[in-house]
């Protein structure tokens, strides 16, 4: 087995093909990539809205217990 | 306390039978317009494809296809939304009547009104899109029995949507991958007959997924109008 | 044994206790997988006879292609798990599988359309898995779509679980018929799944990538169904313990 291509530029340009190639291989990258930052966005606003959640809940019944 | 003497079966089917076609002969302009739909969109085609005979006659039959399968998309909001609305859908499920049934037959009543009429007008279609005489009977058999499995394909899809506001549009997007194998079938069974090739095993393949459809979509449909009374 | 195996992983807090000392290790196996794959597959596999390199596109489409048609199948089962057994956990689980089955649809889609441009010379070709992958991808959307419309959560699980379990049998239907299309209308220049027989010194990075794209479907459907159960179980004391403490 050996390195099929007889430069680095012509690895990037793959014999002509190199556009098509690399497009679709960034266009994955860049789909997971993105969809790897909006779960991690996700949870994380979730667990904001949750914490502020049982903040609130705190707070009222702190306030409840003065009154 | 008194055991409450359901009405029998029969008799409820046959008053909601009734009724659908009651409640569809009052408001004749909402149920004419599937039909209109069907007949005014062929305006389209000349204009918007070509005029030419020859190169209508190519593909008309799946083209009267395509436009009756826009026709009856557009029929299907309608299925359920009146009696959600008016609460009537509520008593349905209230009434101790099998929902299988009672949906079954509330689907066969839009095929009346929907698929069959359509297939009827098949003819004239096909006169408009220069089909040869030859496809017209296969024209007529594929609508009538692809307009069966539609309405009860499509009926599925109408239940699902019918507590969401602006359902029309979400219907056929879940619908319409449903229906393509309606249409291939249909579409081929004209063109096959066209050039003097069987199209009586298209026309079987049609009839069995009518017949499936028949008989699975009302348990699907019982199960999400129930759902979506609790909307 | 089996069955308490089984009802314990619809325990969303066991769901996320177990699964959260997993991620890290599918998460990596994920990426060395693919890294592999795609370092072989792009530089030491051999060029295709008819197509030159541009046949490489194939080491990040099918693995999409696979996952899409795979992934629909664990949604179809996780709502099926969800109504049949009632157990919530299958519903976040298929929640989660909707959205990332859609986004390997799309890729398939897009990576597909790229290779046809050197393979076919158009961007767009109606041929047969082009076409059976865009009804995929309208089937999804439509299921993510219901799921977004509904307030009711109940009533949005119940429902995209019977759509999906709808599409499972109509699925092959469609597939089958489109096939059947094509083998009557297929013009001779466009062999669709002409992919006669791959060589084995070009398949074997395949395996890697498709390999990796299979377990990063798991980490992502885990990772999104972990959020999904702090979410649903916001109310109970374990949540509220668990994110009190970090």
């Amino acid at each position: 087995m050996h390195f099929r291509f007889s430069s680095f530029s012509d690895f990037m340009t793959m014999s002509g093909h190199g556009i098509y190639v690399w497009s679709a291989f960034f266009v994955v990258v860049a789909s997971i990539a993105g969809l790897l930052i909006f779960s991690v966005a996700k949870r994380k606003k979730i667990k904001h809205d949750i914490r502020e959640y049982y903040r609130r809940v705190e707070l009222a019944s702190q306030n409840g217990g003065d009154e | 306390m008194s055991l409450i003497q359901l009405p029998s079966l029969r008799s409820a089917l046959r008053a909601t039978f009734v009724r659908e076609l009651r409640i569809a002969g009052r408001n004749l302009a909402e149920l004419a317009n599937p039909w209109i739909f069907f007949i005014a969109v062929t305006l389209f085609v000349p204009l918007g494809l070509s005029a030419e005979s020859k190169v209508l006659s190519v593909f008309g039959g799946g083209l009267v296809w395509i436009l009756a399968l826009l026709s009856v998309l557009l029929s299907l909001e309608r299925i359920f939304q009146r009696d959600y609305d008016n609460g009537s859908l509520e008593q349905s499920i209230l009434s101790g009547q099998p929902m299988y049934w009672l949906v079954s037959v509330k689907v066969f009543a839009h095929w009346c009104l929907t698929g069959l009429p359509l297939a009827l007008l098949s003819p004239l279609l096909a006169t408009m899109f220069a089909v040869p005489l030859k496809g017209w009977l296969a024209l007529f058999l594929s609508l009538l029995f692809g307009g069966l499995a539609m309405s009860y394909v499509g009926a599925l899809g109408a239940a699902m949507t019918v507590a969401l506001r602006r359902g029309g549009l979400l219907i056929s997007l879940i619908i319409i991958p449903f229906y393509l194998p309606l249409l291939i079938f249909g579409s081929e069974a004209v063109r096959s007959a066209q050039i003097g090739n069987p199209y009586v095993p298209h026309v079987m393949v049609l009839i069995a997924m009518a017949i499936f459809s028949v008989l699975f979509a009302p348990l699907a449909i019982g199960g999400a109008l129930t759902v979506s009374m609790r909307e | 044994m089996a069955w308490q195996w089984f009802h314990q992983l619809g325990s969303p807090k066991w769901f996320y206790d177990k699964t959260g000392p997993w991620l890290p290790w599918i998460g990596c196996s994920a990426i060395l997988l693919f890294a592999i794959g795609i370092v072989w597959g792009m530089g030491y596999a051999p060029a295709e006879r008819l197509q030159g390199n541009s046949y490489r596109i194939m080491y990040v489409h099918f693995p999409a292609s696979a996952v899409s048609l795979g992934g629909y199948y664990v949604m179809a089962i996780a709502g099926a798990v969800g109504l049949i057994w009632r157990i919530k956990m299958g519903f976040m689980v298929m929640k989660s599988a909707a959205m990332i089955g859609a986004v390997m649809t799309f890729l398939s889609l897009a990576t597909g359309s790229i290779w046809a441009k050197p393979t076919w010379g158009a961007y767009w070709v109606w041929d047969a898995r082009i076409l059976f992958m865009l009804i995929l991808l309208l089937l999804y959307i439509g299921i993510i779509l219901l799921m977004e419309t509904y307030r009711n959560q109940d009533s949005a699980d119940f429902m995209v679980a019977i759509l999906a379990l709808v599409g499972t049998v109509l699925v092959p239907v469609i597939y089958k018929s489109v096939d059947w299309w094509y083998s009557l209308h297929q013009t001779a220049s466009i062999k669709l799944t002409g992919k006669s027989a791959i060589d084995a010194s070009m398949a074997r990075p395949l395996i890697f990538t498709i390999t990796s794209a299979y377990v990063a479907y798991a980490w992502f459907v885990i990772y999104n169904a972990r959020t999904e159960v702090l979410f649903r179980e916001r109310k109970t004391k374990w949540v509220k313990d668990l994110l009190a403490k970090g």
